[in-house]
């Protein structure tokens, strides 16, 4: 009955991976000759500024919701009662559309005329993306037992010092996975930008801007295939480290 | 010539050269049984030897690689499963979890579309027969019945399809001690009562011994021996099944003229059927202590005794050699006396 | 003091959510429908109402199936290269958007309705491979080997066991999938044509521009708390097995 993964596997093959080697062939030129000349996008200096203002988003997000979530996940795992509840408040936010939760976000900004800067995006990230910081690091946190925790303490070990040398060495790779589930997807983020950035350019706007107002499909593509390549290679980083990805 | 026996009892299944590989693995080599209608046939091994693989491929849950599988003088070799009407009892029972006691049982009959009266009758008779109250378990979730109560609906579940085979698979394993002794006489108890062919999976001696007709001693997917529980103890054909049945003493021992050379001395056996090196088995209970009118005497010194009620156990040293005995409890020996030890010649085993 | 950060936190990420739904039933004068009423005489908002929820449902039935039975034949038969269910997982939604418009493009295939629903289902049939996948490990094989002792083939077998024991898993799979199509926008904005709208379209459209508006809010409630609805009974699912 090996036969009736066929179906999905052919769905997936036809309308994923090869949709994703055209884009590979458009990154060259295609239909046209074959050319790099589209990845000269990276000696452009408007493209470098964007690549640069998104690398920047993307490291704020990152270290803000790193410095917002550790305390939740460590509260959550280690010190609460309310465990399940708490835990299900920070998988809800998981079933809403980015654009749903930035648009509830615009309603707060709004009224208090923060809309169109470049704090309105990191707000904006920061408060989509916390939920992907704080579950990672809930699942290693969770996995320290008290007993460790104790024994450090029964050793003479202050609060501080017991933080320092047991958990965040032991709570390591749920931060590395937390950074790059964060970090990674921020870098193309197009919404959050789009909605509270005004003028704001990002990857993720450049890319939107260069397929469905300019019709740029080649350059598009192009930065497409850089920004997967950056993906990929994080992710090789970080399976390489942990052994495997826990999803 | 076929030899037609005084009564006329069916082969229930037969095994004939069965051979199964994993990769390059081979789990089993040339397996050849038979299982006669109505016995109660238990397939002894250590873990790993085979003994699963053997239950799947009689299952037709498994198919042999080489070899044929009949039931009732069948070819069954490549029937699926649920064309076989074998039952099993998996050693993690495999009780449906979505499914209540009563409609586990039913199961099976509702496959073969039997009347709603028919399969109730047919379930009610069949929890009676593993001495469960329907009336109390009936609707009942697993989840809510002990290990012991699983155990039975998954021997009624079994049962229910009125299987020509009964195949049990290590069904005790789960359960602690003093369960176990008592599901063993009630399995012994079951079998009686249905007549139904069991094969009995287990790698425990004390069962098979207790419940068996007949044993086969599998080890690393070969059969060491098959034979009535009195034939493998008494007379295991190889090193293995003497060592793996019981306890046993194992000497050395290198033939001078008339005498074997052993560490224990010099050894007179009757027969040896013309090998130079031979190994010597001797059971605990037939070492004897201070003996009469025997050729083997030796001296020894008493290690350790061991007091286990009815019985003792006493370890004797001769010249650094250990020997394990078992004496009843009324022969006083106390530790570090010297004793007489000796031993009837037809009680010693011996392997080339 | 750590409780109070908490506290914090958990407030800034339901505030705006929680205001949101609360704006959409309020006026300056106080409680009121009329933001939803409003919504419902819109023609186009019914149509797109309309359009999202048909979308919803058809790619949650195809990618169930075919996710299912994937899952199904991967585990029993320790199929490998599993990895090709978890790459579109992993992929940036935008990448696999912009991809497909390529790819219709390239086929001349007309955009509209069946582009969308072509495109939604691809992500949704790795998903529900993956949580039914994990479902099915979680059953001994052995059960299934019962079933086919008792003398139910693999069909019923299928039928009787394995499926109705891998329910909860596909239910969870088809909720899920539900709610990444329903309220789905980057994929959705990428593979359209004209004429076919789905609510959050018209959310972008005019949330692009800025604008935050009472009847935007009773939109964007209307949609968020179909997704909510879906989280909720999930919950309830994962809490019952």
């Amino acid at each position: 009955m090996r036969f009736l993964s066929l179906p999905a596997i052919a769905y997936l093959l036809v309308l994923f991976y090869l949709p994703f080697l055209i884009v590979i062939f458009y990154s060259f030129g295609f239909p046209n000759e074959f050319t790099v000349g589209n990845y000269e996008i990276v000696t452009n200096p408007i493209f470098l500024k964007v690549f640069l203002n998104s690398l920047l988003i993307a490291a704020l997000t990152t270290v803000i919701c790193l410095i917002l979530a550790y305390p939740v996940a460590y509260y959550i795992a280690l010190k609460s009662e309310k465990k399940n509840l708490l835990l299900m408040l920070v998988i809800l936010p998981f079933w809403i559309n980015f654009l749903l939760r930035t648009y509830a976000l615009m309603t707060i900004l709004s009224p208090l005329g923060m809309m169109f800067t470049f704090q309105a995006v990191i707000i904006g990230m920061v408060y989509d993306y916390l939920p992907f910081m704080i579950l990672p690091l809930y699942a290693s946190l969770e996995k320290i037992n008290r007993s460790q925790l104790e024994a450090s303490y029964a050793f003479g070990a202050t609060p501080l010092k017991t933080f320092l040398k047991v958990t965040l060495p032991l709570s390591k790779p749920g931060i590395v996975a937390g950074v790059i589930l964060v970090f990674v997807p921020s870098l193309g983020e197009f919404v959050v930008p789009a909605m509270l950035g005004g003028t704001v350019a990002t990857v993720g706007t450049l890319t939107w801007d260069l397929f469905l107002r300019y019709h740029d499909w080649w350059r598009g593509s192009a930065l497409s295939v850089i920004y997967i390549a950056i993906v990929f290679f994080s992710l090789y980083l970080y399976i390489k480290r942990a052994g495997k990805l826990e999803l | 010539m076929k030899l037609i026996p005084y009564r006329m009892v069916k082969t229930a299944v037969e095994l004939v050269n069965v051979c199964k590989k994993y990769g390059n693995f081979c789990v089993l080599t040339d397996i050849n049984l038979s299982i006669m209608e109505g016995d109660f046939f238990s397939i002894l091994g250590p873990s790993g030897s085979g003994k699963t693989t053997l239950l799947k491929i009689i299952a037709g849950l498994l198919y042999p690689d080489s070899g044929k599988v009949y039931m009732y003088d069948r070819d069954c070799t490549f029937l699926p499963p649920y064309k076989r009407n074998v039952g099993v009892v998996f050693q993690d029972l495999a009780l449906f979890p979505h499914l209540n006691v009563f409609e586990n049982v039913a199961y099976g009959l509702r496959i073969r579309k039997l009347p709603e009266k028919e399969i109730k009758e047919k379930v009610y008779e069949c929890l009676y027969t593993v001495n469960l109250d329907p009336e109390v378990f009936a609707k009942r979730k697993i989840s809510q019945l002990s290990g012991g109560q699983q155990q039975r609906v998954a021997i009624a579940r079994a049962l229910a399809i009125e299987p020509s085979i009964l195949l049990l698979d290590e069904p005790l394993g789960s359960l602690d001690l003093k369960l176990r002794q008592h599901m063993i006489s009630e399995l012994k108890r079951i079998q009686r009562k249905v007549g139904t062919t069991f094969v009995y999976v287990t790698h425990d001696q004390t069962e098979a011994l207790i419940l068996s007709d007949r044993i086969a001693v599998i080890n690393c997917g070969k059969v060491e021996q098959i034979g009535t529980p009195v034939e493998i103890y008494e007379k295991p054909k190889t090193k293995f099944v003497a060592e793996f049945i019981g306890e046993m003493n194992f000497i050395q021992a290198k033939r001078e003229g008339e005498y074997f050379l052993s560490e224990i001395g010099p050894i007179k056996l009757r027969d040896s059927n013309g090998a130079d090196k031979i190994l010597l088995a001797l059971r605990p209970e037939k070492v004897v202590i201070d003996p009469k009118n025997t050729r083997n005497v030796f001296r020894g010194r008493v290690d350790e005794v061991t007091y286990l009620g009815s019985q003792i156990s006493v370890k004797i040293n001769i010249n650094g050699f250990i020997i394990k005995s078992l004496q009843p409890s009324t022969i006083k020996v106390r530790e570090g006396e010297e004793v007489l030890l000796g031993f009837r010649e037809e009680d010693v085993l011996t392997f080339t | 003091m750590i409780k109070f950060f908490v506290a914090s936190v958990f407030i800034f990420l339901y505030l705006p959510i929680f205001y949101v739904i609360v704006a959409s039933f309020f006026d300056v004068k106080g409680f009121t429908l009329k933001w939803y009423e409003q919504l419902f005489q819109s023609k186009a908002i019914i149509v797109a109402f309309y359009n999202s929820l048909t979308l919803a449902l058809i790619s949650t039935a195809i990618s169930v199936i075919l996710g299912t039975l994937a899952a199904y034949s991967f585990v029993r038969y320790k199929m490998r290269s599993e990895s090709l269910f978890y790459t579109p997982i992993i992929i940036p939604e935008i990448t696999e958007a912009l991809s497909l418009l390529l790819f219709y493009n390239l086929l001349s295939f007309p955009m509209g309705f069946y582009s969308v629903l072509l495109g939604h289902t691809a992500f949704n049939v790795a998903f529900v491979y993956v949580i039914v996948r994990a479902r099915l490990e979680g059953f001994q094989r052995s059960l299934e080997d019962a079933s086919l002792t008792l003398g139910a083939n693999e069909v019923q077998t299928f039928l009787k066991v394995t499926l109705p024991l891998s329910m909860p898993g596909i239910v969870a799979a088809a909720l899920i999938a539900f709610t990444l199509s329903w309220d789905n926008f980057i994929k959705t904005a990428f593979t359209t044509g004209p004429g076919f709208q789905t609510l959050p379209l018209i959310i972008w459209a005019q949330a692009a521009r800025g604008v935050v508006s009472p009847s935007l809010n009773a939109l964007t409630s209307l949609v968020l708390l179909v997704s909510l609805l879906m989280a909720y009974l999930y919950v309830r699912l994962s809490r019952k097995t």
